[in-house]
């Protein structure tokens, strides 16, 4: 683990957050900030930060005109930009950090088309650790030119967006072309072009594109060895799945789910039950993040 | 010889006086027309790419060299560094910084100002009917102050020369 890198870039976050905050996160120890994991806002809270899996409260009440300020930066001022996002209850932010918020739905023909009356915010702080896959990439080579079809299974915060990011970083340096389908910016955390991250020399990245058309899209334009997506699980995401199977096409992606029921289960288990997946890798966060729990042969 | 150098060189200051005067108005409706091709660009741009609006005020400013270009800019750098500042004082600050002191008036300035209240705050279609509204009252401006330049502007002119020329007789 002495030969993990971890890259730690937080700036993005604190650009964004009110003096208030940014005061009293300069008060806290070196070590909290450089594990940090979320930090909360709730309308009438304390400041809540979540590090190193133990969670600090700061004596600074957060009020309304708090969150809108921090709101108003994270979103560059410009509602329009982050429109879709925001109706979707998140965005992501330069950085790759993604920040969660909830408030007052407005609901127009059964969907939801934006929140306001903002009440709490949750900053999830991405985190770049170099080396993290080494242990598992022989689960995932085959041999020097294939992989196996890989899936990484756990809950929220066991690491799986880190491993992957981890393993494209790794297979690009070992010469696979890489095509990454990046929906939600958190993989590559892109910004203006360029990824925030390490994502290797031979990696192709489709930033802010829904999965289904964009594992097509890389299919057709980019002629990738493998392709890696984050999240995937809904039942459009199938006939994407099927295309790059098809095509030869080696595929390594994350699902949420603690069980192989659970993957079994989700929109993309009939898929999974084909053994279209050689290997499931299970994480936990016990006794820490990013912990593999189990490797299975799908 | 040297009073008939003194009475020209009245004449000239007067009618320069008055050039300088009716040049404001000219310098109104290039300012205005300025920021009518400007605002449409940015409208386009911000449809097109969607990007946030510090980013687009800074493409969209660098693509020409007038005042509405240096207004994107210099509103996009105060909110680049972010200095505590809301974006509608950012945005004002900027309207201030670029066109206090010029040929705008006050209310093509309020026209101006009153952008903030909208710029970035809602969506697409939100964003769109406001550079509409924008165009529709800067337009009328523009119909107001190509007026001015052809009446005042004249005037002035017609004036300066008038006035080095009654002051001369007076002289003489």
């Amino acid at each position: 683990m002495e030969s993990l890198q971890k890259g730690r870039n937080i700036k993005e976050i604190l650009d964004k957050l009110p003096d208030q905050i940014g005061r009293e996160l300069k008060g806290v120890p070196k070590n909290v900030i450089e594990n940090l994991e979320e930090i909360r806002l709730r309308t009438g809270q304390d400041l809540r930060l979540l590090s190193g899996g133990l969670e600090y409260v700061l004596a600074c009440k957060i009020d309304n005109e708090t969150l809108n300020i921090a709101l108003n930066n994270i979103l560059n001022h410009s509602y329009y930009a982050y429109e879709e996002e925001l109706a979707k209850g998140y965005i992501t932010i330069e950085g790759g950090h993604r920040i969660g918020i909830c408030g007052r739905t407005v609901v127009e023909k059964g969907s939801v088309r934006l929140i306001k009356d903002i009440s709490s915010l949750n900053i999830r702080c991405c985190r770049e650790m170099k080396g993290i896959s080494d242990e598992c990439i022989r689960y995932v080579l085959k041999n020097n030119t294939e992989i196996y079809n890989t899936i990484i299974v756990s809950p929220p915060k066991c690491g799986k967006t880190t491993l992957l990011r981890d393993l494209i970083r790794n297979l690009s340096h070992r010469k696979f072309h890489m095509g990454v389908c990046d929906e939600r910016s958190e993989l590559a955390g892109m910004y203006m072009g360029r990824p925030s991250f390490d994502m290797g020399a031979n990696t192709d990245i489709l930033d802010g594109c829904p999965k289904e058309q964009g594992m097509i899209m890389l299919i057709r334009s980019m002629a990738p060895d493998i392709i890696a997506t984050d999240e995937i699980g809904k039942k459009d995401d199938i006939y994407a799945l099927e295309a790059a199977l098809c095509a030869g096409i080696g595929i390594i992606t994350t699902i949420h789910g603690s069980s192989y029921e659970d993957i079994k289960n989700s929109g993309i288990g009939e898929v999974v039950a084909r053994g279209a997946f050689q290997r499931i890798i299970f994480l936990t966060n016990n006794p820490k993040i990013g912990t593999i729990k189990e490797v299975r042969n799908g | 010889m040297v009073k008939f150098i003194l009475y020209l060189l009245i004449i000239l200051c007067c009618g320069i006086g008055g050039m300088l005067k009716a040049s404001v108005y000219s310098e109104r409706v290039t300012y205005l027309q300025e920021l009518i091709a400007t605002f449409k660009i940015l409208e386009t741009e911000i449809k097109f790419r969607m990007d946030p609006l510090p980013e687009s005020f800074r493409r969209v400013g660098n693509y020409k060299k007038n005042k509405a270009s240096l207004l994107l800019v210099t509103a996009g750098s105060m909110l680049a560094e972010n200095r505590g500042y809301s974006f509608a004082e950012c945005w004002e600050n900027a309207v201030l910084e670029v066109y206090e002191k010029t040929g705008l008036t006050g209310e093509d300035i309020c026209i101006l100002k009153d952008m903030s209240i909208e710029l970035g705050k809602s969506d697409m279609a939100g964003q769109s009917s406001m550079f509409e509204r924008v165009n529709i009252r800067l337009t009328d401006q523009l119909s107001a102050a190509v007026e001015d330049k052809k009446t005042k502007g004249k005037m002035y002119r017609s004036l300066g020369f008038a006035i080095g020329a009654v002051i001369v007789i007076l002289l003489v």
